[in-house]
């Protein structure tokens, strides 16, 4: 993100727009450590975001070659349509989703029928601001104590975090059943469920009657502390299943 | 005086009477309740009795009944009067007036003379008599007595009488009393044009031997008919002179129709607008808790689809009547106005019936201003605010908020989180929203459940198909160590916790599953001691 001793991170992510919305997700990307480059036709936009500590670059996001510098199709892993206009943001998705099939694209839309439209061009999430506020301030009214829980610890800057852990090829999970996973696993996460993506994108939940099979590329959907997360990762990129523990620590 | 004495105890004796003010408040709520339901039975019955006793007066201008009949009036006349005498009652509490002329007199240390309490009393109910239905009532009871042909006249005013007991009447009523100014300057001016077309064509026509207008009266008669444009061709000027006269007046005619029709409908549409704020007014009284939408925006339409969707009562406010309209298509209930107008906000609950008040209009001076305003008057009321810029958040708590969105932090965060791992996010997201059949709950443990004092590890949470997320405990409590611990305001949240972790009243368990689950889980918990300590 920043000059850090010299040196310019490569960034992750590119943010297409300068405007208030978009500098606001740069900060929150800032505060989460992920480094990111702000992209804009506007120079004056430009030059703002700058000004306020920024990375920011000058782009005309209409030209393939131009995105294909910035780093679509190489280092760039996500992307967000930021622009003020939802024809605009559909022809960013559009382009960067024809240069890269596996990248992230993350759209915002103006009118709720641009929904449709930005997911037809290839966006995997569509943000509707009002819809999503008007869903938050519902659920500030109907549920508060799960809103803050939330707020504070896993979407708030304590050490607790959701992720995903893609069970790759070779690993010994695969062929397990959850429930099996589950007794051996020792480290201080909660394993919310998997998703198999060759089922759709729901989330197959932990404790369900149905006891999942694992295949390859099935994703873990887990909660938990970093360092925990990051052993369990260890444990299940291993191709071999750690040493059975007693079953009377497990849960 | 020992007189004087006699009344005033008698006033005491009567404000202090419960069985009198029992039965005076019977027939208020029969009478004169606007919310009453008994009033709307008593309305009907009355329009009915007033709509047959006038059928069967007509009836009788040509062919007599049989003495049925009479005895039908003498029953409908009864009605009246007592009907009349209780409104006489109901209008005020004489003995209040006693009682304030007495406390008057004991204060100001002078002797209490009970002729002018008397005539303060008696000037009171004779304001009564005096109110145009008042007058109207009296009169709509005279047409009984048959032989003056002339009281088939006051027949019509027993039709008035309706304008006291169908509501909307009563609007059109009070539609010509708001607007007397302009009916008053409609009337002048027709008047003036009248009296000089009046003149004018008599002087014209009326020495001509082949013309109708004869007198004054046929000129006035022929005048009115024209200018109202209704022309029935029963007199037509026969002179050139009458002629132009008349051209002139059609045309005058049309415009004086237009400045009245005008006057009349912008005051009923103004009307109209006030009657269906009170009916919202009405509507609102009646409910028990109600949340106070300000803003029918796009954040507004969201959170009111989720709130109808609940089940939960609202009401919105838009100052535009555009918003409003589309609120009121949907079926929701919806006033136009400024969601800063105190009055307007006490009329919609703030204070009493509102629980919660959603401040999302698009300006962030209003929500400060509403968010004040709201908490002042009501200290335990929720107020969940909009902030359009990151420094009004501040000014909002200050203001008193309970919670505040800012849409673009919204979108910040969850755009963020999903970039970084859009499976895990989405799954959890569903959780949270509800959007999938998982659900995150809390549940609180009380003193004297079974959940207390039990250890995590006796609770056969996967036999429940359930997760324990965590527990929630307020951070009086000793923390307990050995647990992932992580700070909330005001409380810890202890994370996946050990199974030796010691339950107590006043934590909350917050569980993951499936609603059924929940559902089941929550009534075992209700359920008591020892009976579902299941071991691992």
């Amino acid at each position: 993100m920043e000059k850090k001793q010299g040196e310019k991170m490569i960034p992750r992510y590119a943010l297409f727009g300068c405007n208030p919305l978009a500098i606001e997700v740069a900060w929150r990307l800032s505060m989460v450590k992920l480094p990111f480059v702000m992209l804009d036709r506007d120079e004056s936009l430009v030059k703002q975001a700058r000004d306020e500590g920024l990375s920011a670059e000058h782009l005309d996001y209409t030209d393939d070659d131009a995105l294909r510098t910035v780093g679509i199709g190489s280092h760039i892993e996500g992307v967000f349509c930021l622009l003020r206009e939802d024809s605009e943001n559909v022809f960013l998705a559009i382009s960067a989703r024809a240069l890269d099939a596996a990248l992230r694209i993350v759209a915002v839309c103006q009118a709720p029928e641009a929904a449709a439209k930005l997911l037809a061009a290839g966006s995997d999430k569509v943000v509707d601001p009002y819809e999503i506020s008007g869903a938050r301030v519902h659920e500030l009214i109907e549920r508060p104590e799960v809103v803050e829980l939330m707020e504070q610890t896993v979407f708030g800057l304590q050490d607790l975090n959701i992720a995903e852990v893609t069970i790759p090829t070779g690993s010994w999970v695969h062929g397990v059943h959850l429930s099996q996973l589950r007794k051996h696993m020792t480290q201080n996460i909660l394993l919310l469920g998997v998703v198999d993506l060759e089922r759709g994108k729901d989330l197959i939940f932990s404790t369900r009657g149905i006891d999942h099979n694992l295949d390859f590329n099935d994703v873990l959907v887990v909660i938990g502390p970093q360092s925990e997360v990051a052993d369990f990762q260890r444990m299940i990129e291993s191709d071999s299943a750690p040493a059975t523990k007693d079953l009377a620590l497990t849960r | 005086m020992p007189f004087a004495q006699l009344l005033v105890r008698l006033a005491y004796r009567q404000q202090a009477s419960a069985p009198y003010a029992r039965l005076k408040g019977f027939f208020h709520k029969l009478l004169t309740d606007p919310r009453s339901h008994r009033r709307v039975l008593f309305d009907s019955f009355m329009i009915i009795l007033v709509l047959v006793s006038v059928m069967l007066l007509i009836y009788e201008v040509r062919r007599p009944l049989g003495p049925w009949s009479d005895t039908f009036e003498i029953f409908v006349v009864i009605v009246f009067v007592s009907e009349y005498l209780l409104r006489m009652w109901l209008y005020n509490d004489s003995h209040k007036i006693l009682i304030e002329h007495w406390e008057k007199a004991e204060l100001m240390g002078l002797p209490f003379r009970p002729g002018p309490a008397l005539w303060a009393v008696l000037r009171r109910k004779l304001s009564y008599m005096t109110s145009p239905m008042a007058i109207i009532d009296l009169l709509a009871i005279l047409p009984s007595y048959r032989p003056l042909r002339f009281l088939r006249l006051f027949l019509l005013f027993r039709l008035l009488k309706l304008f006291r007991y169908a509501r909307n009447l009563n609007a059109f009523g009070q539609v010509l009393v708001e607007k007397r100014f302009e009916l008053y300057t409609l009337s002048f001016f027709v008047g003036s044009v009248l009296l000089i077309a009046t003149v004018a064509i008599y002087l014209f026509e009326a020495e001509a031997p082949e013309s109708r207008i004869q007198t004054l009266m046929d000129a006035l008669y022929w005048a009115a008919i024209t200018l109202t444009t209704v022309g029935y061709g029963d007199i037509v000027p026969v002179t050139t002179e009458g002629r132009v006269v008349a051209m002139v007046l059609v045309f005058a005619g049309i415009g004086v129709i237009s400045f009245a029709t005008s006057i009349v409908v912008m005051a009923f549409h103004e009307k109209m607008r006030e009657l269906r704020d009170n009916r919202v007014y009405g509507e609102v009284e009646r409910q028990s808790d109600i949340t106070i939408v300000c803003g029918y925006g796009r954040i507004g339409q969201v959170v009111a689809e989720r709130l109808s969707s609940a089940g939960d009562a609202f009401v919105i406010i838009d100052k535009n009547a555009d918003s409003v309209e589309l609120a009121r298509r949907q079926g929701y209930l919806a006033v136009a106005g400024d969601s800063t107008d105190g009055a307007l906000l006490a009329n919609l609950g703030l204070g009493r019936q509102a629980t919660r008040i959603l401040c999302l209009t698009h300006d962030d001076v209003s929500n400060v201003y509403i968010t004040l305003t709201a908490r002042q008057v009501a200290p335990d009321i929720l107020i969940v605010s909009r902030a359009n810029k990151a420094e009004t958040v501040r000014k909002l708590m200050q203001a008193g908020a309970t919670h505040v969105v800012r849409p673009y932090e919204v979108v910040a965060r969850m755009a963020s989180e999903f970039i970084g791992q859009p499976v895990a996010f989405d799954a959890l997201y569903d959780v949270v929203t509800r959007a999938a059949g998982v659900h995150l709950e809390p549940l609180a443990i009380h003193a004297g459940d079974w959940l207390e004092k039990q250890r995590i590890g006796e609770i056969d949470f996967t036999a429940h198909h359930l997760l324990l997320f965590g527990v929630i405990r307020p951070d009086t409590s000793p923390s307990a160590d050995g647990h992932a611990r992580y700070d909330l305001a005001g409380r810890h949240f202890y994370f996946n916790p050990g199974a030796d972790l010691l339950l107590r009243a006043g934590d909350i368990l917050m569980l993951i599953g499936y609603q059924a689950s929940l559902s089941q889980f929550r009534e075992v918990a209700s359920r008591g001691w020892k009976r579902n300590r299941v071991k691992k």
